[in-house]
């Protein structure tokens, strides 16, 4: 199936519309946290 | 120039997402040697605090079936002529590592933590031979004794060990606990993941529908569980550099070198009577479980790194750690603070009225030169089991009473 110029368009933008409210939302929750004391430990 | 075919749109779409997880499970499986079960390290307990996953899936931190840092499995009915272990705490006995100013150290493996040594180290013991050894890590990272007495009470208390060893002093004095008991006494108390716990567990509006969908999404899945990772630890990283910016930091700090505000340091150190309320409440409840349900309880008290110059003979790699941290932080060193000390006091004297051991190294490190520390607070593997032989030094009489049935300290003492 080869998609046309629009529908490579439309797929490109509902990736994005996921990818950036993802990235949204995880910033949103994590900057609305007071403070930030895990930051420079790993587990 | 025909109609959109959305139906192909679709299942290109759903093949895309499918492609991205593919690659990113072939990724977690070289990056941990093993296939993916899940990125995050906790999980929400019913009692509202939270615990290790079992499923987590990590080329170091290994957790067992129930969430305990062991690679072996443990019956919750304890099989006969064993000696059952039990040990709470935070980080310190969890050994997690934290960034030093000369990169990351090497994490031990779960077979490589000071129970793993503790448990050999008991079994090479002629006096306990015949006798099946267990010892159950139960460390939780960031956590207190306010999250591990609770755990213990509640939850782990069912493995009915013999012996129960409290770890965890660093954390509940001076790290995550006590930033929130620093507050006012009698403020609402909130937890490590407190905010986050709210969230998927009782908020209803649409950011908590939202919380339970990006939930599901990172746990099932590898490529949605790595984007989260990544940018979690992007964006708190950022959220801390924005927070220490803010205040004002020792001249030649750097401000990644602040990882928890220094005013917030100053309220902490402040406040440690608060802490040590708590912390004697909660220890006076363990003492308490323990006599009635005859196990022999033991403390362990986590030192800094910076507490002991003048006292160890440091290696290379901890007094270049050791210095840096003194250099450039601010009180002198805050993990210094002689409060500390006066904490660590008190909890002793507490700990002898109640014919209670305490494990305290600081005579120990005196005599030992070898690269105990990872960080500056966490140990290395020989760190590890360098402590476990210690530990097990201090402690062979109290495991020895279990094999010989004779009543422990603790086992006996009068609640007071």
């Amino acid at each position: 199936m080869r998609l046309r110029r629009e529908e490579v368009r439309l797929l490109l933008e509902m990736l994005g519309i996921i990818g950036y409210s993802f990235v949204l939302y995880v910033a949103l929750r994590v900057l609305g946290e007071p403070y930030s004391i895990f930051a420079y430990a790993r587990f | 120039m025909g109609p959109v075919r959305w139906g192909s749109l679709l299942r290109l779409l759903i093949l895309t997402l499918l492609v991205a997880e593919v690659g990113a499970r072939v990724g977690v499986y070289l990056w941990a040697g093993k296939p993916f079960r899940s990125l995050d390290p906790y999980v929400f307990m019913q009692d509202g605090g939270y615990w290790n996953n079992p499923d987590y899936t990590h080329p170091y931190f290994v957790h067992n079936s129930a969430g305990f840092r062991n690679t072996e499995e443990f019956a919750v009915q304890k099989p006969e002529r064993t000696l059952r272990i039990l040990a709470i705490g935070g980080s310190t006995l969890y050994s997690g590592v934290s960034v030093t100013p000369f990169g990351w150290p090497t994490k031990p493996g779960t077979d490589k933590v000071l129970t793993a040594f503790l448990r050999r180290r008991i079994e090479a013991d002629a006096a306990f031979r015949g006798w099946k050894v267990e010892v159950m890590n139960a460390g939780l990272n960031l956590s207190g004794l306010r999250e591990n007495a609770v755990n213990f009470l509640a939850n782990l208390s069912q493995y009915r060990p013999d012996v129960l060893l409290v770890f965890g002093s660093a954390n509940h004095f001076l790290h995550s606990s006590a930033v929130e008991l620093a507050m006012p006494f009698g403020s609402r108390p909130s937890r490590p993941f407190g905010e986050r716990f709210e969230l998927a567990a009782n908020d209803r509006t649409i950011q908590g529908l939202a919380e339970r969908a990006v939930r599901t999404a990172t746990y099932y899945s590898a490529f949605w569980g790595a984007s989260y990772r990544l940018l979690d630890r992007t964006f708190e990283a950022a959220n801390a550099r924005v927070a220490a910016a803010a205040v004002r930091r020792p001249r030649g700090a750097r401000v990644a070198d602040v990882d928890l505000p220094l005013e917030r340091r100053g309220h902490v150190v402040e406040n440690l009577d608060v802490a040590y309320t708590e912390y004697a409440g909660f220890l006076e409840a363990i003492f308490a479980f323990c006599r009635v349900h005859g196990i022999r309880p033991a403390l362990f008290w986590e030192y800094y790194l910076v507490n002991l110059r003048g006292v160890k003979p440091y290696s290379d790699y901890e007094r270049a750690l050791s210095e840096y941290y003194l250099a450039h932080d601010s009180r002198d060193g805050w993990a210094n603070t002689p409060l500390y000390f006066r904490m660590r006091d008190r909890i002793a004297e507490r700990a002898r009225g109640s014919g209670v051991p305490m494990v305290d190294l600081l005579e120990d490190f005196r005599g030992h030169s070898g690269t105990v520390f990872n960080d500056y607070l966490h140990y290395s593997e020989n760190g590890n089991r360098w402590v476990a032989e210690r530990v097990f030094a201090h402690l062979r009489p109290l495991f020895l009473s279990v094999a010989t049935g004779a009543g422990g300290p603790g086992a006996t003492a009068a609640l007071r």
